[in-house]
């Protein structure tokens, strides 16, 4: 009983610290753009996708046929405002999909989902000097807009309103480690994109990072991620085999100097050929490229 | 040190069971459609019944073409079939017969079913003057 008050009261503790959070890991897709110290950001992004081949509903992986393709190219704007613990930010984005499978082919160019999002840094770790193992703790709450085409060969966003929630935990490990980890769950509202009623499963996604400080401006990280997405509802029915799997792993390094107002960073992302470890999904090589500018 | 080991054995947990919880489903409920087993479906409203025949040996990725053949619910008159569609709800794919030719009752279309994965079909129909139509599910390797 002794332990579970010590944990809740170590809880509320962490919960409710006011101390200048560090959000310097700048990872993965949950971490946030500015410092405590920094009031706005930009981050200009370019991600591209190439398509290997697929994974079917019993998680069987097939390659593309060498005439067949799934190429997507995608610029973003990520505008971020901070208010303490809090970031605001919204992301616009621009691009193209183009695909040919089989004997079809379609290329599709238009403004990508528009996401808007708020992170709050509820709690930061301890200090070296305090024996605590509690990890810093951020929340998260995304709303996805769709604003990009959902249908055809070559859809480019969902289709729907998505809101999604969820946490972040990092926690430093010597001077040169950092691990985080990013939980979030997601439902969508129905939608009649198709002519018809349809409801998209609900999506949970985890993603753990490691990163490596070389310098204290250049961070290298390796990730692994997976997402989970529930069979969709169409006409009020389900449809059993509609729900999706994707395993992936990646790596990234950032380069972020305290000093300077200008970030840059690279990540990769791959989807391993492997059967089972994804079901209903794209198999691809991603890459994006980014430059930020924080004051 | 002591903190690195159980911070990664709660990060590899909640992976771990992340992944355990991603469960996939193998399709139920679709037709069992091939070159030895033809599919009897009945119309929404009942009012046709439709023998779907895949051509070749197994449905596979790809172009498959269909004989199909439409029989009146009470045989009072000869129904007509005017499209084959299909829909991949989860990814918001969508294809139609570009062509579909008749002999007699028996009519045949071919369709692109480029990617793998559940496919809703949806035969229309025409009896008469009424417009009625005919459902099922592939599982398209």
């Amino acid at each position: 009983m002794n332990r579970i008050a010590s944990v809740l009261f170590a809880a509320i503790t962490l919960w409710t610290v006011h101390s200048a959070a560090c959000s310097c890991s700048g990872q993965g897709p949950a971490s946030a753009l500015t410092r405590p110290d920094q009031r706005w950001g930009l981050r200009l992004s370019e991600r591209l996708v190439l398509g290997q081949g697929a994974f079917n509903a019993h998680g069987s992986y097939q390659a593309f046929a060498p005439n067949e393709r799934d190429r997507s190219q995608e610029f973003a704007l990520l505008f971020a405002y901070r208010s303490r613990r809090m970031e605001l930010s919204a992301i616009a984005g621009f691009g193209a999909r183009s695909v040919a499978l089989s004997t079809s082919d379609e290329r599709n160019a238009g403004f990508a989902d528009t996401f808007l999002r708020m992170r709050y840094e509820a709690a930061e770790e301890p200090s070296p000097w305090e024996s605590s193992v509690f990890p810093s703790l951020a929340m998260l709450a995304t709303l996805r807009l769709p604003t990009a085409s959902a249908e055809g060969l070559a859809p480019r966003g969902l289709g729907t309103t998505e809101f999604a929630l969820g946490v972040v935990l990092e926690r430093s490990f010597g001077p040169k480690f950092r691990a985080g980890l990013l939980a979030e769950f997601a439902g969508r509202l129905p939608d009649t994109t198709f002519g018809y009623s349809r409801v998209l499963g609900p999506r949970a996604s985890a993603e753990g990072t490691l990163s490596y400080f070389a310098t204290p401006d250049l961070v290298i990280s390796a990730l692994v991620s997976t997402r989970w997405e529930g069979n969709v509802r169409v006409n009020q029915r389900y449809e059993s085999g509609t729900a999706q799997r994707l395993t992936e792993v990646g790596a990234a390094i950032s380069f972020q100097p305290w000093k300077s107002p200008l970030r840059a960073g690279f990540a990769q992302r791959y989807t391993p050929a492997i059967d089972n470890l994804s079901a209903n999904v794209l198999a691809a090589l991603s890459s994006e490229f980014w430059v930020g500018y924080v004051r | 040190m002591m903190r690195c080991p159980r911070f990664a054995a709660l990060a590899l947990a909640v992976l771990g069971s992340a992944l355990l919880v991603a469960c996939v489903g193998a399709p139920e409920g679709v037709a069992q459609l091939s070159g030895d087993h033809a599919l009897v479906q009945r119309s929404q409203d009942g009012s046709v019944e439709a023998t779907v025949q895949l051509d070749s040996a197994r449905l596979s990725r790809g172009v498959n073409d269909f004989s199909i053949t439409l029989r009146a619910a009470d045989g009072s008159a000869e129904p007509v079939l005017k499209s084959v569609d299909a829909v991949m709800a989860a990814h918001g794919h969508s294809a139609s017969a570009p062509n579909i030719m008749n002999d007699g009752q028996l009519f045949h279309a071919d369709l692109d079913l480029f990617m793998s994965g559940r496919w809703q079909i949806e035969l229309g129909v025409e009896l008469d003057a009424s417009s009625d139509r005919v459902e099922f599910a592939l599982d398209v390797p």
